[in-house]
């Protein structure tokens, strides 16, 4: 295991390497940039702004220069801020971490409750039930399930506030001011959770099924255990298992935000920012977020192979 | 067994799910079918205020704001001084606190603002100036003629990196202080404390607002100013000191943006004691019914206007844009190198349908670029019909004559035409009933949707047939105009141009008299039916709603609430 | 840990090898499977109807109408008309083709790909784990919207006809997207391969190909379901926010998914339903007939599975 260990950290370096030159060239493939974003600029406007920017540099050149500034943990200087790219992400990332958080923790522990009860009891009017309503979520576009919860939660009902994440104008400091987000979290965590349930239910669901027909479930139960002990004790934890790989998936997302949820619910959050951002070209913002994904997708992945040993001892990586 | 149960089961819920749906649709169709009613013969709708009919409705949330007045707002970039931001909207929040020494009323004329007066000389290459009496900067320190020099040559050094272009205005020594050695600006003349005048090389009758603009303070903004060095005022970006109705508080990213009424302001201090922007990307409506927000600004159309009405509490307003929607055509293309072919392409385009489908009344066909807000407007000339007949005739007279397959060739070349435009809005009513007409006269459009960055690079880049636009607020008709100039650097219309337009153009900027320059954009504007440089499109309204707790908000269609809000008040509705 | 019950049926398997393979006796018993079928004469109707259904409307060669803008459901326009006067019922139909092969062929590809490379990855590690994995972890850095900005603007230089592009970017997505189920196949193939039901096979001395085929793939088909029908529906959404690139469906061509993004305001959801229930009813309803012929299939595949 410790050769593997060493042998997964060396395959980073490459790895990451790979990761930042395809970054940095999808983005700068793409049509259009910051200067020409702008209707207004005379020609030489434009040109004296692409030298005072770097724009007329070889891509080659350009490359270099932003790795060179990454490995000094320099990530540039956001051209629609004008301000570090570190502390723009700053200012937002935070928010999107706390919904992304909250919703996490709900949809999981929800959606391990729904597949196991629907794995024990398949096919019974609470599975179709169930089944019906992930299917009828994932027919169901993101901005619409949040038009549909503001409406029924904010404008109909106004149990909630319809979006934002502190009353606009208030001052609150302490438990005030962490209760005001609490509420303007509620609905945003809603509409994701709903959206995530489905297919994680769905997962765990077929992974409970494969589980509770296997031999030492029967032994376990046979054994006068009881039920509740078998199924979540015996059964679930080998359930668990594939979940590893999905939870690894989960880590980047905590950070990189909902672009359409944060917009419906004018959720201050990375996402948005990231499409704001990419409407007016501001590589620098966009190509240094990017790659702090990038960073964290590859780490989550290391672990969650590590994981996989510590959770099935029978599992032998080499 | 269970399977089977399974099934009906599923089977049942999806046919509750179906039935509920259809329930739904019978419960709207009463309201509905009256509305389709309204939408067979589109009128134009006029601009007008519309009082709230049940102002008590106002929610709560709004009411319990006693000194608060909350407008929505796209989230800016965060540059606060003027001149320098590349956001449109950091320009909404600058304009709350940096009025210019010109104003522009409703109808798109000069007013005072910061300036009290001003005079033209008899040559009119003199500017000068007068300033109110007693101003001060929010800070306290008065506002004086140093502090318009001192913006002046600002904007005239060599480093300044934003996208006013103020060598436009062509003042005196001006070039010689961005290219060259001199120290100050030599046309600039401080006469006294309140007191500037401005000489310039060549008349143009933009220049009394472009050097009439927004005013920085030389204490604040100036303080180790060096020619040839602007890095030092990215720290005050978010630290803005202004001369407006309202102060700046704080910045929340993504969330506000707080100012405070300013005791200082020329006008006296405002009824309100706080104004919030409160930034937010996607629709307004939902805040605006909650009552978080005072005032909203929503696209124009029936559906909107039927839910200020239905909500109770709105008081309505519907003005006119100052800007124009088009299309542009690529000039560079052989195609587009005959008028003839341009003509067809406008008159064989049912303009009125689209606009009609699209905007239900709360828009109108341009026929010349300004827009009716303008003093510059006239009904006389242009036109709007939609004549396939005369189009097909004109195509022929081109040269482009029907093919095999009923698409138009000439010289074995088929008319296939590439159109550009951004996905969403105008374009999803646009696309289709454009490919019919141009199917009927046998011209093949082919539609690409791309972003609007993407879209801009590539008209850049000359790729496209036909592109769509629209023009930003025009403060001057000329604005709408410049781009159709031969030295014009505009890339959507490179290829365009004469000197006969050219001339044209430069005329309706040679003079400072109203009358002579509507003349002159006349003239313009004939020559330019018969070699038109784009499809015009459309004038849409704006319709906004203010919560009737709130009075004072008078958007135009030139500088949209700014100029209002020092006359914001608080009123309690059961009052009213 | 595995049950002596599975290690009969593998036996069992090998002994009729002779008469039918694997593969022919699960069809077998798929054909006995109600619910199934079911599920395959959902599809075929879904099929029919959009295919086949726009013939019989009088409404397929008439375009825009501009006097009969957002009608309701009447006799004339059974499901309404949409914000250009156009039938919903015909445009449904029409949008039908797309969504379907958009939806179906991008499930059938990203599944292929990412259940071939998951398994191989996980059966052989070492070396061959090392390179599929370490490409997936690339591939799952890159960021999607540039990807799609650049596919559009080479499609747009190239003159790809407006009506193809969508089937490329498919194949494209399908080609960049298969790291996440590769990841999923691979953890379960590592765990798989330890029982003892595999172990015994080594024993046989089965070929890789037949272990492979006959006893690592079925047992990674319930997870492949799950994951198909997910993608399936997620397709088909997400062909709707391509035309933000440029790369969707462009009107007037009518997509599922672009007929509910059309009713994107409270305004629409309130007042006309009948622009947003049909398309979403007709997604889910695709999505739910693949999920039971899906069950179907995993029953057949393993039927001790269906019932314990």
């Amino acid at each position: 295991m410790k050769g593997y260990i060493f042998k997964r950290l060396l395959y980073l370096i490459p790895t990451l390497i790979g990761a930042s030159i395809l970054i940095f060239f999808l983005y700068s493939l793409v049509p259009g940039n910051f200067v020409d974003s702008d209707m207004n600029l005379t020609l030489e406007r434009k040109a004296e702004l692409y030298a005072l920017y770097g724009f007329d540099q070889p891509v080659i050149k350009r490359y270099f220069i932003w790795i060179g500034n990454l490995l000094q943990g320099d990530l540039g200087y956001s051209l629609q801020f004008q301000r570090p790219v570190d502390e723009v992400l700053g200012n937002y990332i935070w928010s999107s971490f706390i919904v992304a958080l909250a919703s996490l923790i709900l949809t999981w522990l929800i959606a391990i409750l729904i597949g196991v009860v629907s794995a024990i009891r398949q096919y019974s009017v609470f599975d179709t039930f169930v089944t019906i309503l992930v299917f009828a979520a994932m027919a169901t576009p993101s901005f619409f399930l949040g038009l549909m919860i503001i409406k029924f939660f904010a404008v109909d009902l106004g149990w909630f506030p319809a979006g934002g994440i502190i009353t606009t104008g208030s001052n609150y400091t302490g438990w005030a001011y962490y209760k005001d987000v609490a509420q303007h979290l509620v609905l945003p965590v809603l509409v994701l959770t709903m959206l995530g349930i489905g297919g994680l239910a769905r997962y765990f669901r077929t992974n409970m099924l494969e589980v509770i027909k296997q031999d030492f479930v029967r032994t376990a139960r046979a054994k006068g255990l009881k039920e509740r002990v078998v199924v979540f004790k015996h059964a679930l934890r080998n359930a668990l298992l594939p979940a590893i790989t999905l939870f690894g998936f989960e880590l980047p997302a905590l950070f990189s935000g909902a672009i359409i949820t944060e917009q419906i619910f004018n959720w201050p959050g990375v996402g948005a920012v990231f499409m704001q951002a990419f409407t007016v070209r501001d590589y620098p913002l966009l190509m240094g977020f990017t790659m702090f994904i990038a960073l964290l997708t590859v780490f989550s992945n290391l672990i969650a192979d590590l994981l996989y040993g510590v959770a099935d001892p029978r599992v032998r990586l080499r | 067994m269970k399977l089977k149960r399974h099934l009906k089961v599923m089977a049942t819920l999806i046919l509750m799910m179906i039935l509920a749906a259809c329930n739904n649709v019978n419960s709207t169709e009463g309201e509905t079918s009256e509305k389709t009613d309204l939408d067979e013969k589109v009128t134009l709708v006029e601009d007008a205020i519309i009082k709230a009919e049940s102002p008590d409705a106002s929610p709560q949330l709004a009411l319990n704001r006693e000194d608060t007045v909350i407008v929505g707002l796209q989230e800016p970039g965060g540059i606060f001084t003027p001149y320098f931001n590349t956001s449109g909207y950091d320009g909404n929040v600058q304009s709350v606190m940096f009025p210019p020494l010109v104003e522009v009323n409703e109808a798109g004329e000069s007013i005072p603002g910061l300036a009290e007066s001003w005079d033209i000389s008899e040559d009119e290459l003199t500017y000068t100036y007068h300033l109110r009496e007693g101003l001060l900067f929010d800070d306290g320190t008065p506002l004086t003629a140093e502090d318009v020099e001192f913006t002046l040559t600002l904007l005239h050094d060599p480093s300044y990196p934003g996208g006013t272009d103020i060598t436009e205005a062509k003042v005196v020594g001006g070039l010689d202080y961005k290219n060259g050695e001199a120290e100050d600006i030599s046309g600039i003349q401080i006469i006294d404390e309140k007191t500037i005048e401005i000489t310039t090389e060549e008349v143009n009758a933009r220049a009394l607002r472009l050097l009439g603009g927004q005013i920085l303070s030389k204490g604040y903004y100036g303080k180790g100013y060096e020619k040839g060095d602007l890095d030092y005022l990215s720290d005050l970006h978010l630290k803005p000191v202004g001369a407006g109705p309202f102060r700046f508080v704080a910045y929340l990213p993504g969330q506000e943006i707080r100012f405070e009424a300013n005791e200082h302001f020329y006008d006296g201090k405002p009824e309100v004691a706080q104004f919030i922007y409160k930034t937010l990307e996607g629709d307004s409506q939902q805040f605006f019914q909650t009552g978080e927000l005072d005032y909203s600004a929503l696209a124009a159309n029936q559906d909107n206007f039927e839910f200020l009405q239905e909500i109770g509490f709105a008081d309505t307003n519907i003005y006119t844009s100052s800007a124009y929607g088009y299309m542009s055509f690529n000039h560079e293309k052989e195609l587009f190198k005959d008028p003839k072919v341009r003509q067809a392409f406008i008159l064989g385009l049912d303009r009125q349908t689209i606009i009609d489908a699209y905007y239900q009344g709360y828009a109108q066909v341009a026929n010349i670029p300004v827009s009716p807000t303008s003093w510059a407007y006239t009904e006389d000339i242009g036109s709007t019909t939609y004549d396939p007949e005369q189009a097909k005739k004109l195509l022929e007279e081109a040269g482009w004559l029907a093919g095999s397959d009923g698409i138009r060739e000439k010289e074995g070349e088929k008319l296939v035409v590439y159109y550009f435009t951004s996905a969403g809005g105008l374009g999803d009513v646009l696309i289709p009933i454009a490919k019919e007409n141009y199917k009927e006269l046998g011209i093949d459009l082919q539609v690409e949707q791309m972003d609007f960055n993407a879209l801009l690079a590539r008209v850049e880049n000359g790729d496209h047939d036909l592109a769509s636009f629209s023009t930003t607020m025009l403060t001057d008709p000329y604005n709408g105009v410049s781009n159709f100039h031969s030295k014009s650097q505009s890339a959507t219309f490179k290829g365009y141009g004469s000197d006969k337009i050219d001339g044209l153009i430069d005329a309706t900027i040679a003079t400072n008299d109203i009358e002579e320059r509507k003349l002159a954009f006349n003239n313009l504007y004939k020559a330019l039916e018969e070699d038109p440089p784009v499809i015009l499109m459309s004038y849409t309204k704006v319709l906004s709603g203010t919560n009737a707790r709130v009075e004072g908000f008078e958007p135009n269609g030139y500088r949209g609430i700014s100029s209002s809000l020092k006359n914001l008040k608080i009123v309690n509705p059961s009052e009213s | 840990m595995e049950s002596s019950s599975v290690i009969r049926r593998e036996t069992n398997k090998v002994k009729h090898h002779k008469s039918s393979s694997l593969w022919g006796q699960v069809i077998q018993r798929l054909l006995k499977n109600n619910v199934a079928l079911a599920g395959l004469g959902f599809l075929i109707f879904i099929f029919l109807f959009s295919f086949i259904g726009p013939l019989f409307s009088p409404y397929i060669n008439l375009g825009v109408d501009p006097t009969a803008i957002n009608k309701p459901p009447s006799a004339a326009h059974w499901l309404g008309t949409d914000a250009l006067g156009r039938d919903v019922l015909t445009r449904l139909m029409l949008a039908g083709r797309i969504s379907l092969t958009v939806g179906l062929g991008a499930m059938v590809m990203s599944v292929t790909i990412g259940a071939i490379l998951g398994i191989l990855a996980g059966y052989y590690r070492g070396i061959v784990d090392q390179i599929v994995m370490r490409t997936a972890d690339v591939l799952m850095t890159i960021p999607g919207l540039p990807l799609l900005f650049i596919m559009a603007a080479v499609m747009s230089e190239w003159k790809v006809p407006t009506d193809y592009r969508i089937y490329i970017v498919m194949i494209m997505l399908s080609l960049v997207g298969w790291p996440g189920l590769a990841r999923l196949v691979r953890s379960q193939i590592l765990s798989l391969r330890e029982r003892q039901f595999i172990q015994a096979t080594d024993a046989l001395g089965l070929r890789d190909r037949r272990k492979l085929l006959n006893h690592l793939l079925p047992n990674t088909v319930p997870l492949l379901i799950v994951s198909g029908t997910l993608s399936i529906g997620g397709a088909i959404l997400s062909e709707s926010t391509l035309s933000y690139f440029g790369l969707g469906v462009v009107p007037p061509s009518a997509s599922w998914g672009n007929m509910i993004t059309a009713a994107n305001s409270l305004i629409d959801f309130q007042k006309r339903p009948w622009l947003w229930i049909p398309p979403g009813v007709a997604i889910f309803m695709t999505v739910i007939s693949i999920n039971l012929l899906g069950d179907g299939l995993r029953d057949a595949i393993d039927p001790n599975m269906k019932r314990r």
